[in-house]
């Protein structure tokens, strides 16, 4: 998964937001959207909730199982609106990528979904792990669970959700800060 | 988090490295980088290896499906199958021969001796899907929408257990055939390969036999005393006939005529 909790270095909003609880912590949902959105914890908690208890699947090869609850992401674009361009959902961490492509300087890590995912029935933003709150390591307060990918897809600490036409145009075009900088290729089914 | 990910419960570990308890750990710090020489090319970016895997296994899923069809389209399945029970003893006294460093007669290649065919028919109809079903079960897109698919291998983890002794029988496999096929009867073996037939007008007519020990490690043991074992002169002679680019033999073995079969005969395919 994308790493531990962004340090202060990597987002000083990111720890003062932790500090304070995550009362000023937004999902900002914008991009190609009629109705673009900033939504606090309490407002995502609103919004219609499902568990679910899976395995989560890293690349590496090991796995877990947990039990989530959270909102579905189709439920988050019901409220959007996307427009009929936005073919692709760009998620943007907190934290930054570990890792970039020909040294260049690190970019906040994010990851691109396309709309047949986001509109997976277990494609969730998850801000409960086994019955509390996400902890920290986990991605506190939000994070993306996209149970038919592997670890890499769900973007932990989650900062912002865009709808973009296309994927090819944002990062290094490849889909995500684990395929631009690692060779991860965007299909994580297998 | 350990909990969560019960590390500590393998059979098998590549890398020194512990799971701390007191701290957090990430799989950043999980990642290693393998030479190529034993590991898909990408050293760090696993990435890279998970493309070659991918690039790989869509080949071998092509031609294997093509293989297998063919071999049911043109009746030569009959080569790989054991349509009879006593290919187990024979497999057994093949075993025996080769575990006492001999080899068995060419008389025994109809076109592949018992512990061959068996050894074939495991690998292409077992192996083969074996890798296919475990493989299939490491991926998170048929665990979302078929868990009991995965459930029926013990998981996730005994699948990937179960995948990689699959991977260790077919490396196993793929080193003791190309091993064999260079030592027992290599002309034979690689006219058939190359050229689809025995070949004896090219090869020469003296088909090796005896003792594999001494035809492939021990040129000073048999070939110059030559009469240590049964088969230095056989080894003499196949370099002799190699030498003058397969032009008929020289040799003067005193191999036993039922080792030479007719190429013809030789070509069965049911």
């Amino acid at each position: 998964v994308n790493g531990a909790p962004p340090t202060e270095k990597e987002s000083a909003d990111y720890v003062r937001m932790k500090d304070d609880d995550f009362q000023d912590w937004r999902l900002e949902v914008g991009g190609l959207v009629r109705r673009p959105l900033s939504l606090s914890l309490e407002d995502i908690r609103a919004l219609p909730s499902q568990v679910q208890i899976t395995k989560h699947n890293c690349v590496q090869g090991w796995c877990g199982v947990a039990k989530w609850r959270g909102v579905r992401v189709s439920e988050i674009l019901k409220l959007a609106e996307p427009l009929p361009e936005a073919k692709y959902l760009k998620f943007t961490s907190h934290g930054l990528s570990q890792y970039s492509y020909g040294g260049k300087p690190l970019e906040p890590f994010y990851e691109v979904i396309d709309q047949i995912l986001a509109n997976h029935q277990q494609t969730i933003l998850a801000y409960e792990m086994n019955d509390q709150p996400l902890p920290l390591p986990h991605g506190a307060p939000l994070r993306l669970r996209v149970e038919t990918q592997l670890g890499y897809k769900m973007v932990k600490y989650l900062r912002s959700l865009e709808l973009i036409a296309d994927y090819r145009t944002v990062g290094e075009g490849q889909g995500g800060s684990r395929e631009d900088a690692q060779f991860f290729g965007r299909g994580a089914e297998i | 988090l350990e909990r969560w990910l019960h590390s500590g419960t393998e059979w098998l570990k590549f890398t020194k490295k512990e799971v701390p308890t007191h701290r957090l750990y990430t799989a950043r710090e999980d990642e290693m980088d393998v030479t190529p020489w034993i590991a898909l090319p990408g050293h760090k970016n696993i990435g890279l290896g998970r493309h070659w895997h991918g690039v790989s296994n869509t080949f071998w899923l092509i031609n294997g499906a093509i293989y297998i069809a063919l071999l049911f389209g043109t009746g030569e399945w009959r080569r790989l199958i054991p349509t009879s029970w006593d290919i187990f003893p024979r497999a057994w006294d093949s075993l025996t021969t080769y575990l006492s460093l001999n080899i068995p007669p060419l008389s025994e290649f109809q076109p592949y001796d018992a512990l061959q065919q068996l050894a074939y028919a495991f690998v292409v109809f077992i192996l083969g899907p074996f890798m296919l079903i475990t493989g299939a079960a490491l991926s998170p897109a048929i665990a979302a929408s078929a868990p009991w698919y995965i459930k029926m291998l013990g998981g996730r983890q005994a699948a990937r257990s179960l995948h990689f002794i699959g991977l260790v029988l077919f490396a196993g496999f793929t080193v003791m055939h190309i091993f064999l096929v260079l030592v027992v009867h290599p002309r034979e073996n690689v006219s058939h390969i190359v050229l689809g037939d025995e070949g004896p007008e090219r090869f020469g007519s003296q088909p090796p036999s005896g003792s594999w020990a001494c035809s492939w490690s021990s040129r000073s043991t048999c070939g110059p005393r030559g009469t240590r074992c049964g088969t230095g002169a056989a080894y003499r002679s196949r370099s002799i006939a190699l030498k003058h680019r397969f032009a008929s033999s020289r040799c003067t073995t005193s191999l036993p005529v039922s080792a030479i079969r007719s190429p013809t005969s030789l070509r069965t395919t049911g």
